[in-house]
């Protein structure tokens, strides 16, 4: 986490120094008809946004109601990351789009807290749930991308669809029990387990973001930011307590229905391919001045 | 033009993945989706036994239940599995008789009088939970089994505590008794009813029913632990098998279309399944002669709990157990004893214990059992499959 950071703020400063030199030169290049194909990666951070709740747990007359329901943890603690292929065609100076495959990893965790207590024996026991989940998608990316001006730094917004495809979905309990008489508190890590038919097969959602390139001879060096909004529900109803693996019954876990906010931050490295003109595509090759 | 055009058709493959793809995930129309839902307790001295459970009308279930081995707990879930109401009996009322019984459309359930040891039938409000005595039978002490016949009738098994006799009687709502049948023990097994009922000692799979017109009752009978086939009428029964003493016997009969039978029994420990059993007339036997196939992952002496279950239009035996590892087994066996598929339920720190299964109007399934969460609090628990969950597990496409 701390190296992420440190590297977002290195590249930042790359692009300022840069950009004040761009700026002071006041030149304008020519990108058009060009296709880009590039690596990109980075990490990102989940949001989930509850549309219904489940639980195992139906309150009774003798259970207090409120404990089945998942405390989600913040943001910012819920890193995933991405990395894959992009191609990018540009067909004028400022308008492109472009399709990407990704592998991409959504991580979202939330807690339970059950308590009993026994009356006869003044003692009590509470159950601290932890639950992660991490849902991995073969994602296609579709976007258009709008270059704010054509200098050597360039600032840009895009936006586009995303259809995903699920590879696996993985979720791992944390439990720690404790009982003021007898057992100390004793956190206990499960072993991951397989949960792929509790999720849908395919997601699909928009996305929107905006970065800064650097065009640096042959090579696009972008920094950029998307939110992504699934718009189909990653959680399906069809096996949400009945999966394979038996896991609400195991560790008193089912989902609720969320959709995904995620925020997605990602460095890419593109080179122009194909000629134009029949010379070596290079960026800025044909540039003139204000 | 020809790249826009393209760039186009990607767009619109990745928009019609999307939303073709996703509708394999989705149930289908008008099926409910199934549930698994624990029904919590926070005084963590109490603890449940699920007994029995029934669909509603409504397509929720009634449960029925033990709270502290004796006392009785009715449980009303709605179709979601969602709790709707319960009531836990009085003093007056205990231990349940483990069948909820379903009498021209309405519940009841057998109860013992504690003062008076003598056998009740209490009506239950299928919405409410609440109770209402219907009859009492003060000349039938220690009842231990119950189950519908025809009409307002039922079979009632109960024990003799001063003639040493286990007893057979057909009692109607009314509070009438048509018959009693009497077994002799030959021996005073006050003792094991009594621990039987307030859970210290061995909880035997007493049972009563009807195959092909007769009643097979499983009981104490002459120093062991008997099943025997019965006509009304005669004491003498037409088949006898006994137990090892009451270290054997079988735990569960479930009549069949063909006429046979088929059992469960256990014997020192283990389990057996007799997939078809013809119904035996003249025979004194042991029930360790009456064969089956060796369960080997079912826990020492488990409850095993049979029934009907169809799917696709074919009817499968369906078996239930407790396994070794805490979880509970659901074989479907087909109409040639062939065993198709086994489903398990609960895993983990949270042991699970069979109580009852039933299929629903829609096709679906209701296993109903105890689980006990962090392994420490039994509590009521629910699964309820749909029909299609019933499909993937026999591996058959549902269209």
């Amino acid at each position: 986490m701390k190296q992420t950071r440190v590297l977002i703020l290195l590249f930042f400063a790359l692009f300022l120094a840069e950009g004040t030199q761009s700026f002071a030169q006041k030149k304008r290049f020519d990108r058009s008809k060009q296709l880009i194909v590039g690596i990109k990666g980075g990490v990102n951070f989940t949001h989930p946004m509850v549309l219904q709740s489940h639980s195992v747990f139906s309150p009774t007359g003798n259970s207090a109601n409120g404990s089945e329901n998942k405390t989600y943890e913040p943001i910012m603690k819920n890193m995933g990351f991405q990395g894959g292929l992009f191609l990018l065609y540009r067909f004028t100076n400022q308008i492109s789009a472009g399709i990407e495959g990704l592998f991409f990893q959504y991580r979202y965790a939330y807690s339970n807290t059950y308590t009993w207590a026994d009356t006869q024996e003044g003692t009590s026991f509470t159950l601290e749930q932890k639950h992660i989940n991490r849902l991995h998608y073969f994602e296609i990316p579709a976007l258009v991308r709008y270059d704010i001006n054509i200098r050597k730094i360039t600032p840009f917004v895009q936006g586009g669809v995303y259809t995903g495809f699920l590879q696996s979905g993985i979720s791992q309990t944390r439990s720690t029990q404790s009982s003021g008489q007898v057992f100390p508190a004793s956190p206990t890590q499960n072993p991951p387990t397989q949960t792929n038919d509790r999720f849908a097969k395919v997601s699909f959602g928009v996305l929107g973001g905006a970065g800064v390139s650097y065009f640096a001879g042959k090579v696009m060096l972008s920094l950029g930011g998307n939110v992504r909004y699934s718009i189909l529900p990653p959680t399906g109803n069809l096996h949400r307590y009945n999966d394979q693996a038996s896991t609400s019954s195991a560790y008193l876990d089912v989902p609720d229905n969320i959709r995904l906010l995620n925020l997605e931050l990602y460095i890419s490295v593109g080179v122009p391919i194909g000629l134009k003109g029949g010379s070596q595509p290079k960026f800025g090759t044909n540039y003139c001045t204000f | 033009m020809m790249k826009n055009n393209i760039q186009i058709t990607l767009i619109l493959l990745l928009l019609s993945g999307g939303f073709f793809g996703c509708k394999k995930d989705q149930l289908p129309k008008g099926m409910d989706p199934g549930y698994f839902k624990v029904y919590d307790d926070q005084a963590a001295n109490n603890r449940y036994k699920t007994l029995d459970l029934q669909e509603t009308a409504d397509g929720g279930a009634l449960l029925l239940a033990s709270l502290n081995d004796t006392r009785i707990y009715l449980l009303k879930v709605d179709k979601q599995g969602e709790y709707m109401a319960s009531q836990e009996l009085g003093n007056v009322h205990r231990n349940a008789l483990p069948t909820l019984l379903q009498l021209n459309g309405r519940f009841y359930i057998g109860c013992m009088d504690e003062i008076g040891l003598f056998t009740q039938i209490l009506s239950v409000d299928e919405s409410t939970c609440q109770t209402n005595m219907v009859a009492e039978f003060t000349d039938l002490l220690y009842p231990l089994a119950i189950s519908p016949i025809e009409g307002d009738n039922a079979l009632l098994l109960s024990y003799d505590r001063i003639g040493y006799k286990s007893q057979l009687s057909k009692i109607s709502l009314s509070g009438s008794v048509e018959w009693t049948l009497e077994i002799p023990v030959n021996q005073d097994a006050e003792a094991l009813v009594v621990q039987h009922l307030n859970g210290s000692g061995t909880r035997f799979p007493f049972y009563t029913g009807l195959w092909n017109g007769k009643y097979v009752v499983n009981c104490f009978s002459n120093y062991s632990f008997s099943f025997l086939v019965m006509k009304g009428g005669t004491n003498l029964p037409d088949a006898i098998f006994n137990g090892s003493q009451y270290a054997s016997g079988t735990s569960a009969c479930f009549p069949l279309s063909s006429g046979s039978a088929a059992i469960t029994r256990f014997s020192f420990g283990k389990s057996y399944l007799i997939p078809s059993f013809d119904q035996p007339f003249g025979v004194v036997d042991l029930t360790d002669n009456m064969g089956g196939i060796f369960i080997e992952e079912a826990e020492p002496n488990s409850e095993f709990k049979l029934g009907n279950i169809t799917v696709d239009e074919i009817n499968y035996l369906g078996f239930a157990y407790n396994t070794q590892n805490g979880r509970v087994a659901l074989g479907f066996l087909d109409g040639s004893g062939q065993l198709k598929a086994r489903k398990y339920f609960g895993a983990g720190t949270n042991p699970f214990k069979i109580g009852q299964f039933r299929q629903t109007k829609d096709k679906g399934l209701l296993v109903a059992g105890t689980l006990s969460v962090a392994g420490a609090f039994p509590r009521p628990a629910l699964f309820k499959l749909n029909e299609k969950e019933l499909f993937e597990i026999l591996d058959l496409k549902y269209e």
